[in-house]
């Protein structure tokens, strides 16, 4: 994973359509502070779209996501939430299209790594460090 | 008890609430029909005017935009303030403080304690851009002086003030500060003692801080983009080619990249709409191919500049050389270009990265350019010939295994 990064969307898990969009560079850590807000017998947390790619790329392809959904973004509560008020479904379709317009060069995770959660999350990195 | 717990926890709340400003821009932008960015630096008044029919856009809905953005410390402000008795403060029976006159040119004087030197050339470059309608009215305050003259000084305008002059004005629009209405308690509440050297201090004072306020401290230059705007929008004919060419590439004119198809950099821009080819003004020819070879092969995203600006330049040194580069070549190239390094900006990025590469690993031949227009444009002319491709291009000043 050294000097890649994950693009993740995932659902909201108390069942609004409504989704989030985040990049990381260090997902164990990021599922740790997702997973602090609810028990893991309720709900793992857990991404269930990724693409991974170099740092710099990822993050302009998180520029162009928000800029196309700039008003779509809630910015209400404490610490500027940033749920986009669409399902995963349409947010991989648009991210998908994005991808192929601006030509980013990131790789979309496969299913069979999805959703990635602690769990599964090392066989994610060997694949990609291997395959590197 | 529990009745006045819960009152006091509420009442906490409510202190504690922040003030949401992304979230309070949202809200306001999304009472209008039409949306509009707002920033610290800037709100879009060009797309906001839209929600007025593309016209005048009145002066309190801009306010409550700029409120919006500067927040809470600036809401509810007292509205009621008429300065147009004398905003200075006024005496009855005295006349105002401030009011504007026009002076004779033997009155007006240039004390240069509050004033900076004069710059010939400036002079020169309003005389021959002058217009009667653009006389902007300078300030001057008034100062009896110990001899019991009166003079006119100007803090501020000078150069329009001698324009003027060279254009046969013998009397000049001013708006005065009038020193000698100002009482004694008003200049010794200031600082300054109650003789009239103290009282001529005290104008000075005024004029050197008020001078310093309009031309350093809050001097908000004319930004390239709003130039750009001003200028598309009052017709001038460059820039309403400049946007044609934009517009038929489904870009635009932006202030910030934040829009697909968004052109930021505008003298860069202007640049390379002015490059000359073999046969004199391109007239925007190799920008407008620049600016089609990087939309037309990304589809999306803001102009880069180290994309489209290398291109205009590889087509105008190809036409000073004699020759034009085919068409097929764009296609090829973008195909290349995009499969190897991925995004635009991306692309100019890792061109770059590979030229610096080749500079510290001592790699490279041939003379180092000093912009990074030019080492992308020579980066460009590697990669293309080391990816085999046949097109006869100029050749690059400097070599390097990109």
């Amino acid at each position: 994973m050294k000097g890649q990064k994950l693009l993740y969307i995932f659902k909201d898990p108390m069942g609004s359509i409504d989704s989030k969009v985040g990049i990381t560079g260090n997902p164990a850590v990021r599922f740790g502070v997702y997973q602090n807000s609810y028990s893991r017998k309720s709900h793992v947390a857990c991404f269930d779209v990724v693409y991974i790619g170099p740092a710099r790329v990822i993050s302009r392809l998180e520029q162009a996501v928000k800029q196309q959904f700039n008003w779509d973004i809630d910015l209400s509560g404490a610490g500027h939430s940033e749920w986009i008020s669409q399902t995963h479904t349409a947010l991989e379709t648009a991210i998908d299209s994005i991808i192929e317009e601006w030509k980013f060069k990131v790789t979309k995770v496969p299913k069979r790594f999805l959703p990635l959660t602690t769990d599964n999350l090392k066989d994610l990195v060997e694949h990609y460090t291997v395959s590197k | 008890m529990a009745t006045m717990s819960l009152v006091a926890k509420q009442a906490r709340n409510r202190k504690s609430q922040p003030y949401n400003k992304k979230q309070a821009i949202i809200q306001f932008v999304k009472s209008f029909k039409h949306e509009f960015d707002m920033e610290d630096d800037s709100i879009d008044l060009r797309e906001m005017s839209k929600n007025f029919n593309d016209g005048p856009i009145p002066c309190e809905e801009i306010h409550k935009a700029i409120v919006t953005v500067l927040g809470p410390t600036f809401h509810n402000i007292t509205f009621g303030h008429d300065p147009s008795g004398g905003f200075l403060g006024y005496a009855s029976g005295q006349r105002p403080k401030e009011y504007f006159d026009y002076i004779s040119w033997h009155d007006l004087w240039l004390w240069t304690i509050f004033q900076r030197d004069v710059a010939p050339n400036h002079v020169k470059k309003i005389y021959f851009d002058f217009d009667e309608s653009s006389v902007i009215v300078p300030c001057i305050i008034k100062i009896t002086l110990i001899t019991g003259a009166t003079i006119y000084c100007v803090w501020d305008g000078h150069h329009t003030v001698q324009v003027c002059r060279l254009k046969g004005y013998t009397k000049f629009p001013a708006w005065i500060i009038d020193l000698d209405q100002f009482t004694t308690a008003e200049i010794e509440n200031a600082g300054f003692g109650d003789t009239d050297e103290e009282r001529i201090r005290f104008g000075c004072y005024i004029a050197g801080k008020n001078m310093r306020r309009i031309n350093g401290l809050n001097k908000r230059p004319l930004a390239p983009y709003d130039d750009f705007m001003i200028g598309l929008e009052t017709l001038d004919p460059k820039f309403v080619a400049m946007n044609n060419i934009l517009a038929s590439n489904g870009c635009m004119p932006k202030r910030h990249a934040s829009c697909d198809g968004a052109w930021t950099q505008i003298k860069s821009g202007i640049e390379c709409y002015d490059l000359e080819g073999g046969a004199g003004p391109s007239n925007g020819a190799f920008w407008s191919r620049a600016v089609a070879f990087q939309r037309n092969h990304w589809k999306k995203g803001h102009l880069v500049l180290e994309l489209y600006r290398p291109m205009a330049y590889l087509y105008a040194w190809a036409s000073v050389q004699g020759f034009n580069i085919p068409a097929s070549f764009d296609t090829e190239l973008a195909k290349m270009l995009s499969k190897a390094y991925g995004d635009a900006e991306e692309v100019q990025e890792l061109l770059k990265e590979s030229y610096w590469s080749a500079v510290n690993s001592l790699t490279i031949a041939g003379e180092q350019p000093q912009h990074d227009k030019f080492r992308v444009l020579n980066a460009i002319i590697n990669f293309y010939k080391q990816s085999g491709g046949k097109v006869m291009l100029p050749a690059p000043t400097c070599q390097w295994k990109v």
